[in-house]
């Protein structure tokens, strides 16, 4: 049977129907208070159930026990009830019965309407009447109590729920609702899937036309839950009456009997879940669950509940270029399949399809009237979105409204001419219009001392505070109102009426949306979106108040992902590592080294694709002055587009630096350059040279001798380690560097940390272990083989990979690369051992590393090693004790033997305020000591020691060779080679013009240095004041003497240039002098700095006076 | 704004300064450990004005170094909302402009610029009003109120507003 002529059978009924109503008038008085009875229970059952749907269930009930008990007047007061009854299900079930029963029941009786038309007539007399009848008969409590007992007596539930006002209510009451075996059973029905409401209507319909017929339905309600599908349920005495009622009902499958629901699970059965959720309706936002568009923000435009189908606005993703080429033979076979890459959400453009060569139509919507545009006669397209139609099921309905950034891009992909989406005020005023409830309900996220405004009611505008949440969802709210100062206790507010409220200014955190756990500022606040001025993107972000809390003022957000946070360097691949400048929902930004500095290379990483962070705080690299750049100096930028920024180097990797600055807002402020782009700032007092500052040069400065001790200086084997080639082609420029000084020694030898090593001797001989911490004599070891971490003796050890600098561990010597004699010489006067013998070293140099000789080339080949060689001696700084600071120069890294073998024997303890057991220590005797006649006989002629064969003959190849090991940096003297710079860093050139004393003790003006012939003119004394000082004019006798002969003058004031140290070259006054140190005027800034750098500048005449100290 | 604090440090020097220059060693590092810091109670430390007591030092067991309980008054600069204050701009962009006072950076969001002024990126970035009176360009100098801060463990960060009678650009660089 199909329900047409179910329905059709109905009308006629009712027609009938509406005949035996007319004619009872006399019924009138008790119908209307019947129906005022029912309008009690129907107050009640809300306020006891709380459940529309149980409310439903309960009227059904009582109104087919009315039917069932009352017969005579069934029919009367069933009219009421259809009245009633039309318009709950009106409201609940207008789309089936428009769409489908309704129409078609039109359709097929037109005499129907006339019918319905009388039928309301009459229904409104009624009313009327039954109002009437209302105002006659106040309702009696009493009477109406009896009534209800007479009535339902027989129903213990029924009779519990009306009992009265006074009804017990709370758990005992509801304990009494609960239904008995006494009571009607509830059977659950296997219908149609999506047709359970149609179900549902037809019982109903069913149930009235066979009650007007005189054989009622045995049934006492039927009702369907909306979370489950493909079921009714139906109450009932008796199974077969079930049966009976839902014969011939099509959706009804007749080959499944009702199955009784136990009576304990009856009430679940009639629950509606209290936290229901919203369904999916048209104006929703909804995300697609899968497919192509997954994840895709969409807009619902319309739904079929009975179809669980909507249709939905979604920004498309469409690869026109594919589409076209889709041959249409492979159209079908296509059909359905995704493209493997997503391609990009975009707003449709006609324009754009065309020039595929597609096919777009312009369609109009017969009922809507919208235009349509449909793509190849499937994709319909409305303003650019994609219009499609989807089951619910694919559906996520979103509760609250979804994230600012998402909607405007929604919104963008809108091409209507009005812009409408992208101006966010409309967006706003649409949201809260449409999504009202939806936008309450994103709302109540709030926190305890929230402030927040007041928008709704007699308290508007109002601010408070959030003091706590009440259990059902209440705001309780301290106002904190300038105007209204004694008012302090908390009111209570409905979510809606408050908003949160923050003011320019404030810091906040995102609590919501894309931009989760962003920080930043207020910079503007209009209505209820807020601009924020990020903290650490630096960025301007709009978002709703409503995601937003005020952070903590302390708290940076450290953003963080997979242990990787801001700011942190991270390895990408073997090549690649970069800063981590952003740090998203799931991925990272990384500025990787592979860019340029105007084209920066920023990466989108996600966690598997960084290998692992990085933690180098000690590198260092040279920068475009050959200066020493470590992390955490200030640098300014040279060269390349970004010239004149300047900023703190963060990280340094691989000749590259990352620069931190405040002059480039993107990327977090870093940028990544090449090291030689930059020059560090003279800040963080890296005194040079070991000269600079006070006490800055520890380990290599005489005048701080203790430091000398056996400390292997970190300093220089950085140096060595970090670039050892680079060193030498500086060689022949400033021969300061500051990381000789500028760094504390420490006794640990750092360079060994992390290597594996192994153990040639001793009780764990053969092991290999990696190096935990190394000092001079020991090194302590992490065995690989053993869970154990010993110390074993450095002599103990052979460092594998035969590093470019350990020419071999030597007992009681602290550092193989330390070897070079300078070091040696530096400290021995601290080393027992040592000190008396400087051919200790020889002898204990054995030719460990016999091709290790890089610098021996270049040492030989230096013409230039002989007049800086035969300067040493006379060098003012050896005599004066402070020969050491030149130490620090790559040139004197490159330690020649000769150069500086002789220099703790002859010069360095000559002046050392230590060690100086024998003044009379010479060069020639610690020559002859030495036992290498040859070469140390050399040392007394710079002429000789020009010839490289001599050094082949003289050197013992041992120590020659394994002093040009362990000097990477020989390369210097190649460069030095040419110029007038001296192996030993000092470059004569700076010398001129300066006033050196000579061999004779006259002091003179260096005019011009040649080789290793200086010339000089000789000065004259003259009395200024009181005090007498020399002058040199220009016409005095000159003298050519060889460099090394004469000494930079020191010990008084006036004009000096700097002719070693950090501020080599730069020139100043010297105002005052303070033991071994000139107190100096550079410009406008004041250093002190060790005589032995400064070289006095002769006058031509008399100088002015010199500026007070 | 700018006050003069007394705030203590302690300060641990290496043996090797123990000598006739201990004092002035002690008085460099104060200057360099100090000076350009920046904690949230005090704002920015500015300049070490003079070291008010150095106490006796104790020698820490083992290293042998010598830890100080310095005394010391300076020059602290502490930013405030509502506080006006002239700053040099460092540099422009649509969003608005950064500019220092000191070690202090204020970044000035566009929308916290008087409506006459238009970002303009025609010769350089800047804002300017209509008839190119005003202009702000780096190194101008401005006169704002600061209306937020964020005090980080090393920084201090302000927001600053030029929407105001009175403020806006008081000098045009040089």
């Amino acid at each position: 049977m199909s329900d047409e002529e179910d329905f059709s059978a109905g009308s006629d009924d009712e027609e009938e129907y509406q005949e035996s109503e007319e004619g009872s008038d006399e019924d009138e008085e008790d119908v209307g208070r019947h129906r005022k009875k029912e309008a009690a229970v129907k107050g009640k059952a809300v306020v006891k159930e709380k459940k529309p749907k149980a409310v439903k269930a309960v009227k059904k009930k009582k109104r087919s026990a009315n039917d069932d008990e009352r017969g005579g007047r069934k029919r009367l007061r069933g009219s009421a009830f259809i009245d009633d009854i039309a318009d709950v299900d009106d409201d609940d079930d207008e789309d089936d019965l428009e769409d489908e029963g309704m129409d078609d029941l039109i359709d097929d009786a037109g005499e129907e309407v006339l019918s319905q038309a009388e039928m309301i007539k009459m229904r409104q007399e009624m009313r009327e009447a039954a109002v009437a009848a209302d105002r006659d008969n106040e309702p009696n409590p009493e009477e109406l109590e009896k009534y209800i007992k007479e009535r339902f007596g027989g129903q213990s539930y029924a009779a519990a729920a009306y009992e009265g006002d006074d009804a017990p209510s709370g758990a005992v009451g509801q304990q009494a609702l609960m239904p008995t075996s006494a009571d009607p059973k509830l059977w659950v029905v296997r219908c149609g899937e999506g047709q359970e409401r149609e179900a549902v209507v037809c019982l109903l319909q069913k149930c009235y036309d066979l009650a007007k017929r005189g054989s009622p339905l045995l049934i006492k309600a039927v009702f369907c839950q909306d979370h489950l599908k493909g079921y009714i349920y139906v109450e009932a005495h008796k199974e077969a009456s079930v049966k009976e009622a839902l014969r011939g009902l099509r959706m009804i499958f007749g080959s499944k009997p009702p199955q009784l629901v136990p009576l304990r699970e009856m009430v679940d059965a009639i629950r509606v879940p209290r936290t229901t959720a919203k369904a999916i309706e048209p104006g929703s936002w909804v995300r697609i669950k899968n497919g192509l568009y997954k994840g895709d923000l969409a807009k619902v435009v319309d739904t079929d509940m009975s179809t669980q189908r909507g249709t939905i606005k979604v920004v498309p993703r469409l690869d026109l270029a594919a589409m076209a080429n889709r041959k249409p033979e492979d159209a079908r076979s296509n059909f359905g399949k995704q493209p493997k890459v997503k391609p990009p959400a975009r707003p449709f453009n006609p324009d754009e399809a065309r020039s595929h060569r597609l096919d777009v139509v312009q369609q109009r919507d017969r009922a809507t009237g919208d235009v349509y545009l449909i793509l190849n006669g499937s994709n319909r397209f409305i303003e650019g979105y994609l219009i499609k139609t989807v089951a619910l099921k694919s559906l996520d309905l979103q509760e609250s409204l979804p994230p600012l950034d998402e909607l405007q891009k929604f919104n963008a992909a809108a091409q209507s001419d009005d812009g409408g989406g992208t101006d966010l005020a409309s967006l706003m005023q649409n949201l809260q219009a449409e999504g009202g409830e939806a936008a309450g309900a994103a709302a109540p996220k709030w926190e305890k001392n929230d402030r927040v405004l007041v928008v709704e009611g007699d308290l508007k505008n109002i601010k408070g505070r959030v003091q706590h949440i009440t259990e059902d969802g209440g705001v309780m709210v301290v106002p904190e109102d300038a105007a209204l100062p004694d008012f302090k206790d908390a009111i209570r507010f409905e979510p809606r009426e408050i908003t949160k409220y923050f003011e320019s200014g404030e810091h906040v955190k995102v609590i919501h949306g894309q931009q989760e756990g962003e920080t930043g500022m207020v910079v503007r606040v209009e209505g209820s979106v807020c601009y924020i001025f990020t903290d650490t993107t630096q960025q301007e972000l709009r978002v709703f108040t409503r995601d937003l809390t005020l952070a903590v003022a302390t708290s940076s957000a450290v953003d963080s992902l997979g242990g990787y946070e801001m700011h942190d360097l991270v390895v990408l691949d073997n090549t690649t590592v970069g800063v981590v400048v952003n740090v998203d929902q799931d991925s990272l930004r990384v500025l990787t080294n592979q860019g340029r500095p105007d084209k920066p290379d920023i990466r989108v990483c996600r966690l598997p694709d960084i290998k692992r962070k990085m933690i180098n705080k000690r590198a260092s690299v040279k920068d475009g002055g050959g200066n020493d750049v470590g992390v955490g100096d200030m640098v300014d930028v040279v060269d390349g587009p970004l010239k004149g920024r300047s900023g703190t180097v963060r990280y340094i990797m691989r000749g590259f630096v990352f620069v931190q600055t405040r002059e480039v807002q993107e990327h977090a402020g870093f940028i990544c350059l090449q090291a030689r782009h930059t020059k560090v700032r003279g800040g963080k007092g890296r005194a040079m040279g070991g000269g600079g500052g006070v006490g800055m040069t520890p380990g290599r400065s005489p005048a701080y001798g203790i430091l000398a001790s056996p400390h292997p200086n970190r300093g220089m084997q950085q140096n060595v380690m970090a670039s050892p080639s680079r060193q030498g082609g500086g060689g022949g420029g400033p021969p300061g560097s500051g990381q000789y000084s500028g760094r504390v020694s420490t006794q640990q030898d750092k360079m060994l940390e992390g290597r594996s090593l192994t153990i040639k001797k001793g009780p764990f001989r053969g092991m290999r272990g990696r190096v935990i911490s190394a000092t001079a004599t020991h090194v302590r070891l992490e065995l690989e083989a053993q869970m154990k971490t010993v110390t074993v003796d450095r002599s103990h050890l052979a460092i594998e990979d035969g590093g470019r600098s350990e020419p071999a561990p030597r007992p009681g010597y602290a550092y193989p690369s330390a070897g070079t004699p300078m070091a040696a010489g530096g400290r021995t006067p601290m080393h027992p051992g040592i000190t008396a013998t400087p051919m200790h070293y020889s002898s204990l140099t054995t030719p460990m590393h016999p091709g290790m000789t890089p610098g021996r080339e270049a040492l030989t080949k230096t013409p230039a090693y002989d007049p800086a060689w035969a300067a040493t001696p006379a060098h003012p700084g050896f005599g004066g004790g402070s020969s050491y600071p030149h130490a620090g120069t790559p040139g004197f890294a490159a330690d020649t033997p000769g150069t500086v073998n002789p220099s703790p024997g002859g010069m360095g303890y000559r002046g050392h305020p230590y060690a100086a057991p024998s003044p009379g220590y010479a060069p020639a005797s610690y020559a002859a000591s030495a036992g290498t006649p040859g070469m140390y006989a050399a040392a007394g002629t710079p002429a000789l020691a020009g010839t490289p064969g001599m050094y082949a003959a003289a050197g013992t190849p041992g120590v020659f060779n394994d002093a040009a090991a362990a000097t990477p940096g020989g390369g210097g003297y190649g460069a030095a080679g040419g110029g007038a710079a001296g192996p030993a860093g000092v470059d004569y050139s700076l010398w001129i013009d300066a006033e050196v004393v000579l061999a004779s003790g006259e002091r003179a003006a260096l005019r011009s240095v040649d080789g290793g012939v200086a010339t000089v003119s000789l000065g004259s004394e003259a009395a200024d004041k009181d005090r007498t000082v020399w002058i040199y004019p220009p016409g005095a006798a000159s003298r050519t003497v060889p460099v090394g002969e004469v000494q930079l003058a020191t010990g008084t004031k006036g004009r000096m240039r700097i002719v070693s140290g950090e501020l080599i070259g730069q020139e100043g006054v010297v105002v005052g002098i303070d033991g071994g140190d000139g107190i100096v005027k550079l410009g406008a800034d004041i250093k002190i700095i060790q005589l032995s750098h400064l070289a006095m500048l002769a006058e031509a005449a008399v100088p002015p006076p010199a500026a007070p100290t | 704004m700018f006050y003069m604090m007394t705030l203590t440090k302690e300060l641990e020097v290496h043996p090797r300064f123990f000598g006739p220059k201990l004092s002035l060693e002690i008085q460099r590092r104060l200057k360099e450990e100090v000076e350009g810091t920046c904690n949230g109670k005090y704002g920015f430390i500015l300049a070490v004005f003079a070291v008010l007591e150095t106490g006796r030092g104790l020698i820490r067991e083992g290293s042998g170094a010598a830890v100080f309980n310095l005394k010391y008054s300076c020059i602290c600069m502490k930013p405030f909302k509502g506080e006006v204050m002239d700053v040099v701009v460092t540099s422009v962009n649509k969003m608005g402009f950064f500019a220092e006072a000191g070690p202090l950076q204020v970044f000035v969001s566009n929308h916290l610029i008087p409506d006459g002024f238009e970002f303009n990126t025609a010769h350089e970035p800047c804002y300017q009003t209509a008839d190119g009176e005003q202009k702000i360009v780096p190194a101008s100098e401005v006169r704002l109120r600061i209306v937020g801060t964020r005090v980080d463990a090393s920084d201090i960060f302000a927001v600053g507003s030029i929407k105001e009678d009175y403020l806006g650009c008081i000098s045009a660089p040089l």
